[in-house]
């Protein structure tokens, strides 16, 4: 048993401190009242129950004729606090009445009932006082319930249960105006026409949440808090903007849809900063979003979508860019199935639930394809961007065999590597230099290699990543992108060894090293741009 | 006008506000007082606790507000929840799906609760709190170790959730409004 009083010690220790308190000829109500005016009783129900049972076992000692059991004894003591919540607790809508009271204690006396006149005496007294506790004050109380974190106003836009994090210990990726309209609300349905209005706001983009601020002298990350941009901000986890191209009525709109399937449309200034945005929060939502939980279920075993968690994933960059990767392989194989024709004939035979299960589970997953398939493409530009292959080495690039599109990257980047290998076996033979940079020299006549590090895929060995926490908590000094702070990786062999001690003498964002990784996202003009 | 017309909305939303009674079950340190407190910031006005045991209300949706009620505690003082039974509107059975040693003891408790002839008509949800851990069971293999299978006319859901970061909690209090409303009107009818 997780039981905070289960072990002997700490029940010795209950039983002494019990004994500072003196019971003797006192009603059992009053002895409470002693207690709980010394004693704040909190935490689950179970707590306060065993709690209660020390007290009842003291109380029993000091009026040893009251009652015949400690177990009599403690059923009647909670039955008042029960009470006492029931009377006194605004949040109680129906209060007990003595009768059910009474009635609720049949039998539980040791198996036959407490006296009428000892609970009238107990319900009479808890009604017209209740317990108070004098350790805990309201104004402390409260200033608790503020540091625990902000009581946010309720709104359709944000989840209550979902706390904000603190917005002075993240990173904003983008800021700027924007219009928003509201198009679909979370649970599918359109937005009410009274709320659909376009409406002008300061955006920014910190973390996994747009905070929509009424203008841009509230951005101030202390005053986030108290201000109602909160009711209006919207997570991104999950989240996939896209260009609405098909939205004709103003000009450079893009649609994002959230995780629980709400949609807006934002309209920018320029086409320019519309990729901007959407670069952004593709980025932001591509690295930071943790993997699904299972769906839920219900009695009727209906089709339900995964729940797609608010937390910030526990994966670095690199390892979400595998992840992700199996995911689009996961749901193109279980698209093929749910398509295949027999499944369809299956289907088309069954009940008209089976139709309408299939066909959501088939909008669902092709929906995660396409979102899968942005984040991939979008990781890999900015993998592209800062000169590294997706496990965080640096890379060759191959002009001519630079795609966009996601599919065919995976074939040409293995030719990549591939024909770099062949390079830089020929660079070793000529040059005894071999690892200085030099691509004039590497270039082979045929001009399509761009820069050339000696890297050799498959004697580098790259272990499985580590991520160690007390280099998050020690290094918080630099607030950008401390996410993305990252281990070295173990290199196996001594020559990889030999290569790492070389690569430390040259531009950080080309060794092989997952440090360098951090340093090259602070340094590279091209984030600097997304840091804004 | 955009700000007094949600406001508007807000309003027209909030009449016919029906209050039910919402009962939270579930082992020590499955995690329902985290649920509650998720649930306490949520509220406008701040007031020192009763003394006693945990209340809460929560308006999960416009136009409907529970009083969710955290009824733990063992099969000792489980008769006292019994007024609590009657005139319950749906159930919220908080499991810790991480620890796979305990599970009989939930589904015992579980049943328990559900057999009472004063429940045997509440819709309940249960809460698969801490799935986010590599130990947990999903859904699917708690449906078969809590054999819920064998639940029949009566509607269940089971949610996962990860109660610390509040993931799951919404989800799981918006079925449960939906379940309570479905059930006034079947038995209004």
């Amino acid at each position: 048993m997780k039981d905070p009083i289960g072990n002997e010690f700490n029940q010795l220790v209950a039983e002494e401190y019990l004994k500072l308190f003196d019971f003797q000829g006192d009603t059992l109500d009053r002895a409470l009242r002693k207690f709980v005016k010394q004693f704040a009783i909190i935490g689950e129900a179970q707590d306060r129950e065993r709690v209660l049972h020390f007290f009842a076992t003291r109380y029993l000692d000091c009026n040893p004729t009251t009652f015949s059991s400690i177990d009599a004894c403690h059923m009647l003591t909670c039955a008042i606090m029960l009470l006492n919540t029931d009377l006194h607790d605004p949040k109680n809508p129906k209060k007990m009445k003595f009768e059910e009271f009474s009635d609720n204690l049949k039998d539980l006396n040791d198996g036959i009932d407490f006296s009428k006149d000892l609970l009238k005496s107990l319900y009479n007294a808890i009604k017209s006082e209740p317990l108070m506790n004098q350790t805990i004050d309201s104004e402390d109380y409260n200033i608790a319930r503020s540091l625990g974190g902000p009581a946010h106003g309720y709104s359709n836009f944000v989840n209550p249960f979902l706390e904000i994090p603190d917005p002075s210990k993240t990173v904003e990726y983008m800021q700027g105006y924007v219009n928003r309209k509201c198009c679909i609300e979370p649970d599918g349905k359109r937005t009410p026409f009274m709320r659909r209005s376009w409406k002008t706001f300061y955006a920014s983009l910190r973390d996994m949440v747009l905070y929509l601020h009424k203008n841009d002298s509230q951005t101030d990350t202390k005053i986030i808090l108290c201000d109602n941009s909160i009711s209006n901000a919207i997570r991104v986890h999950h989240a996939l903007a896209t260009e609405a191209k098909e939205y004709t009525k103003k000009q450079h709109v893009f649609r994002l849809r959230t995780a629980d399937w709400a949609e807006y449309l934002f309209q920018t200034s320029d086409h320019e900063l519309l990729k901007k945005w959407v670069n952004a929060i593709n980025f932001v939502a591509a690295t930071f979003s943790s993997p699904p939980l299972p769906p839920a279920i219900d009695s009727t075993f209906r089709f339900q979508r995964p729940l797609l968690p608010s937390v910030e994933t526990r994966f670095t960059i690199f390892e979400q860019f595998e992840f992700i990767s199996n995911q689009i392989t996961e749901i193109k194989k279980q698209l093929q199935e749910l398509k295949s024709p027999e499944k369809q004939v299956i289907v088309q035979s069954g009940k008209q639930r089976e139709i309408l299960d299939n066909k959501d589970k088939i909008d669902y997953l092709e929906y995660e394809l396409t979102r899968y398939e942005t984040y991939a493409d979008r990781l890999h530009q900015h993998f592209e961007e800062l000169n590294l292959d997706h496990t965080g080495s640096p890379k060759f690039i191959h002009s001519t065999l630079i795609t966009t599109s996601f599919n065919n990257n995976n074939n040409n980047n293995q030719n990549a590597h591939y024909h770099h290998h062949q390079h830089h076996h020929q660079n070793n033979n000529n040059n005894s230099n071999s690892t200085s940079v030099s691509s004039a020299s590497d270039n082979d006549g045929s001009g399509i290699v761009n820069q050339i590090v000696p890297y050799n895929k498959s004697e580098n060995f790259t272990g499985p990543i580590e991520p160690m926490s007390f280099y998050h908590q020690t290094n918080n000094s630099s607030n950008r992108f401390q996410q993305h702070q990252i281990l070295p990786t173990r290199n196996t062999t001594n020559r990889s060894h030999n290569q790492y001690a070389q690569y430390q003498k040259k531009p950080y964002y080309q060794q092989n090293n997952r440090y360098s990784y951090l340093m090259a996202v602070q340094n590279n003009p091209i984030m600097k741009e997304h840091m804004l | 006008m955009g700000l007094f017309l949600s406001h508007l909305y807000n309003v027209i939303a909030s009449f016919g506000t029906e209050n039910s009674r919402i009962l939270m079950l579930g082992l020590d340190a499955a995690g329902k007082t985290t649920i509650l407190y998720k649930i306490k910031l949520n509220e406008n006005v701040q007031t020192i606790p009763t003394i006693g045991f945990n209340v809460e209300t929560v308006s999960p949706a416009p136009g409907i507000s529970f009083t969710v009620w955290d009824v733990g505690g063992q099969d000792k003082i489980r008769p006292l929840w019994m007024h609590y039974f009657q005139g319950t509107h749906g159930l919220l059975y908080v499991i810790d799906s991480s620890d796979r040693e305990r599970i009989q003891e939930a589904r015992d408790e579980l049943f328990g609760v559900i057999n009472n002839e004063n429940m045997s008509k509440v819709p309940f949800v249960i809460i698969a709190n801490k799935s986010d851990l590599p130990t947990a069971l999903n859904c699917s293999e708690l449906i078969e170790e809590l054999n819920l299978h064998s639940v029949s006319k009566r509607r269940w859901y089971i949610q996962s959730a990860c109660a610390i970061n509040g993931d799951g909690i919404c989800e799981a209090m918006q079925q449960m409004a939906k379940m309570v409303k479905d059930q006034r009107k079947y038995t209004s009818t």
